[in-house]
């Protein structure tokens, strides 16, 4: 297990005004991926009901 | 999703008159009953279209660390499946709406805007909804928080601070949605408009400016 460094968490990187417009779009592109990389369906879609 | 935020509101109505008002508790309970009722279709067309994903479900700024080696996304939600599987739209607007109390509101706009291509055009209509929920969420924890047994007094009234900020915002999404806006009150000496105006910004947790004249 590795420990991450604190002053990179996004809190203290924006904070510290470190933090740029490209960060976020690799962020966005990241998270992109991870979500466009899912096939719906199943449990997952049923869990997610707005009626449940 | 509507037994969460039903559970939700019952929750924080034990906090009326500490961390939220019986107002604001009341604009948020009928704008989510309002939503539901008008927006059930379109509800429907996300889950169809497959927005519902094995998502995140705790993405906040304090969940994301940006190092040499690359972005790290950790701590995602794993005690109940429920809270994980939902709409990427309400994934986006945990981070959107935790950049807006951060007072990142420009990135937090960017970054909904970058996340277009994951989201889907439907996306606009439930984004301030799920950011509503997120801050209440928040909100409810902070009065949670402050309650809890043995928790020091500082922490306490940060606590109750935090929960009432975020109470603010949950309000400020329910009635106005993301876009900035300007609330200006005026009249004649002595009618009340600078009481109405300070009583907002209170509700609001936004700042309040004052010109006479």
């Amino acid at each position: 297990m590795r420990k991450l460094p604190e002053d990179r968490f996004l809190k203290n990187l924006l904070h510290g005004g470190k933090c740029s417009g490209e960060d976020f779009k690799r962020l966005a592109k990241k998270l992109t991926d991870f979500y466009s990389g899912q096939t719906p369906g199943g449990e997952v879609t049923s869990n997610g009901s707005p009626r449940r | 999703m509507r037994s969460i935020i039903d559970d939700n509101e019952r929750t924080v109505k034990n906090f009326i008159g500490k961390t939220i008002s019986w107002t604001s508790w009341e604009a948020i309970y009928f704008s989510n009953e309002r939503f539901f009722a008008e927006k059930a279709a379109l509800f429907a067309s996300r889950k169809d279209e497959g927005f519902i994903k094995d998502c995140h479900g705790d993405l906040h700024l304090e969940h994301i660390n940006i190092g040499p080696d690359g972005i790290c996304i950790y701590d995602c939600i794993e005690f109940n499946d429920r809270f994980r599987h939902i709409d990427v739209a309400s994934d986006v607007a945990f981070l959107a709406m935790d950049l807006d109390f951060n007072g990142y509101f420009g990135l937090g706009r960017e970054f909904v805007a970058d996340m277009a291509g994951a989201l889907g055009e439907s996306s606009a209509g439930v984004l301030d909804f799920y950011k509503c929920y997120r801050a209440y969420v928040r909100g409810k924890v902070g009065g949670l928080t402050s309650v809890g047994e043995g928790v020091p007094e500082d922490e306490r009234k940060e606590a109750i601070e935090t929960a009432r900020r975020y109470f603010g915002l949950a309000l400020r999404y329910a009635l106005f949605g993301s876009s900035p806006i300007v609330i200006v009150t005026f009249g004649v000496i002595g009618s009340g408009e600078i009481d109405l105006a300070e009583m907002l910004a209170r509700e609001l947790c936004a700042p309040s400016y004052r010109q006479t004249g």
